[in-house]
């Protein structure tokens, strides 16, 4: 689950998840609902896919992820239709999108993702991670 | 929490373990940053190497890292430099061009002039619509020349520059662009961005200082543009690369910090170093997006109303970028990384570092936009150093974008505005609600201070007519 919070003069993407993996997704799909409005009805076709690696430190790697498909989205156009995450033997996360050929309206522009105030917390059994954007 | 001071009505210290925090804010004001982490942030950048000065200015409010309306300057060789001190928007600023047209005359074809503005200067939650669109070669052409690349290209006049921070140029000695950095400028060089950008039609409506407004080209009830912008795409790139590599190298060296948007090495560390280059080209970037977005701004106006091009640049003002500065503090001169995050230099007559600008003589205009909705100011700096020459960058937020969109719905603010007076075209009704004039702090207060605290006297107080947000 993700939800867009107020983080003083910019916005925060709130998330949770059962595990590391579906964090991860769940924080890319959710950057993707603030950052654009697709058109689910065209046809997909693959134009790429891309590889990227999470290793170290889990919070930090989660939102260089989100720059990395940031700036994919600015200069190639392309965004993640599908995406699989998967734990790798060091201890890291590899992450598997296919990428489409984005079709929409860009609805909120992001500046960047921040490190600011990055950290998981564990509740139960519940994982909550949130990212502010500079919008 | 912490021990404050109150110095004056509008000065506020907190003292730490190194330096004080000093705040330029009245009661209200005060009592309004205690209720976020604003506070926090400047006592943590008080715990930074090096660090010789905090302030926080009348419009200040929380960042991440630093907070915005934050001045802080680090010492040339024991200090550091942060990205996250300069922010994502590398070298943003405000532009302001007197045109030579009566009042009536603009007002008369408000309409077309505001929807040929509206089409024809790229805009909004764009990253592939510019102006000028650029190659390989051109781009770093533009991050080494600034705006001297897009009047060298036909968009505007050679004694333009003389009314521009820094003449519209920051020397670089190396470049330190990254490639993503260099994919993104390519195509967003005259291109307003979203947010808070905009751009507009004000009147003059009200004058302080007539001889210093006459010298500035400001006269009463005469049309000025006013825009905002940044370095768009290639700034922000520059800030997240940086960023990382920033916070890579500090964990090899073992550096830890309060919060990661505060990681900064040593001025002096290549990669430091690196990073202060990458800024300054985006800084030129910058600069050129502006003079390209004023010039052509100004073109559409006076082909809407059939007359040739006439204005003169009032000036171009930054409130993001850290420089090497030379100031005195406690009575010692000092060479000093000062990073200005939401807030702006103000250099009084005779300034040295206003010794190629026109306005040597008389101290440079400071430009503080106001809100979509009440008054922009010009100022002039008062012969005082007490700020490092600095002083703030705007009204300042109080609402987040949401709750102000949450609380705001039902108003309809183009209708609103229009009653006063006030044409206004925006992306969406959301992305207005966002920047609705009461998201932001009264500019007639935060303005009040930096009149009060000695910093920074008015010249003339402006007032739009005509808006487009970004």
């Amino acid at each position: 689950m993700h939800k867009i919070i107020d983080y003083s003069g910019d916005v925060a993407l709130h998330i949770t998840s059962k595990n590391i993996e579906s964090l991860i997704k769940e924080a890319i799909y959710g950057m993707l609902d603030y950052l654009v409005d697709e058109n689910k009805n065209l046809k997909i076709e693959t134009k790429k896919t891309l590889n990227y690696l999470i290793e170290g430190n889990i919070e930090d790697g989660i939102v260089d992820a989100l720059n990395f498909f940031l700036k994919t989205f600015y200069i190639e156009k392309l965004i993640p239709y599908r995406i699989y995450i998967k734990k790798t033997n060091s201890g890291g996360f590899n992450i598997k999108a296919f990428m489409s050929e984005f079709r929409g309206n860009l609805k909120n522009y992001i500046k960047a993702a921040t490190y600011c105030e990055n950290k998981i917390i564990q509740n139960n059994d519940t994982l909550a991670f949130t990212v502010v954007f500079d919008v | 929490m912490f021990e404050v001071q109150k110095v004056t009505d509008f000065l506020y210290k907190i003292k730490t373990s190194t330096i004080d925090i000093e705040i330029y804010a009245n009661e209200s004001i005060f009592k309004k940053l205690q209720e976020d982490e604003t506070l926090k942030q400047a006592f943590s950048i008080t715990q930074m190497p090096g660090i010789k000065k905090i302030m926080l200015m009348s419009d200040a409010h929380q960042g991440y890292g630093f907070p915005i309306g934050s001045v802080a300057a680090f010492d040339y060789e024991e200090g550091v430099i942060s990205p996250g001190g300069v922010g994502y928007d590398i070298n943003c600023g405000v532009r302001a061009i007197s045109i030579h047209a009566a009042l009536d005359e603009i007002q008369r074809h408000a309409e077309t002039i505001l929807y040929a503005l509206y089409s024809q200067i790229p805009k909004g939650a764009v990253s592939d619509k510019a102006i000028y669109y650029l190659n390989d070669k051109k781009i770093r052409q533009v991050t080494f020349e600034g705006a001297h690349f897009a009047i060298k290209n036909g968009f505007g006049e050679d004694h333009d520059l003389q009314a521009i921070e820094d003449n519209g140029r920051i020397e670089i000695a190396k470049d330190c662009l990254t490639k993503d950095a260099l994919q993104r400028g390519k195509t967003e060089l005259g291109s307003l961005g979203s947010g808070n950008h905009f751009l507009e039609i004000d009147k003059v409506e009200e004058i302080f200082d007539e001889q210093i407004a006459s010298d500035f080209g400001i006269f009463l009830h005469y049309p000025v543009l006013l825009l905002h912008s940044g370095s768009r795409g290639l700034g922000h790139q520059i800030a997240i690369d940086y960023l990382r590599l920033f916070k890579d190298s500090a964990n090899s060296k073992n550096l830890s910090f309060p919060n990661k948007e505060l990681t900064s090495l040593p001025f002096l560390d290549e990669l430091a170093q690196s990073y202060f280059q990458a800024a300054n080209q985006a800084a030129n970037y910058a600069f050129a997006n502006r003079q390209i977005l004023g010039f052509r701004a100004t073109e559409i106006i006076f082909n809407c109303i059939k007359k040739p091009i006439n204005y003169t640049l009032i000036y171009d003002i930054v409130h993001n970028i850290a420089k090497i500065e030379q100031h005195s503090i406690n009575g010692k001169n000092q060479k000093l990384i000062v990073h200005r995050k939401g807030a702006t230099r103000a250099f009084y007559a005779k300034h040295q570092y206003l010794k190629n600008s026109r306005y040597f003589n008389i101290g440079h205009p400071i430009l503080i936009p106001g809100t979509m909705g009440s008054s922009s100011y010009i100022l002039v700096a008062k012969d005082s150093d007490q700020t490092l020459n600095s002083i703030c960058h705007g009204a300042g937020r109080v609402l987040g974008r949401r709750q102000a969109i949450k609380t705001l719905k039902n108003q309809d603010l183009i209708t609103q505005l229009k009653q006063k007076g006030i044409l206004l075209l925006g992306e969406s009704k959301k992305s207005l609600l966002e920047e609705a004039p009461s998201a932001y702090k009264d500019i007639d207060t935060v303005i009040d201070i930096v009149e009060k605290a000695n910093l920074a006297k008015k010249v003339a107080k402006l007032k739009p007519f005509m808006v487009i947000k970004g």
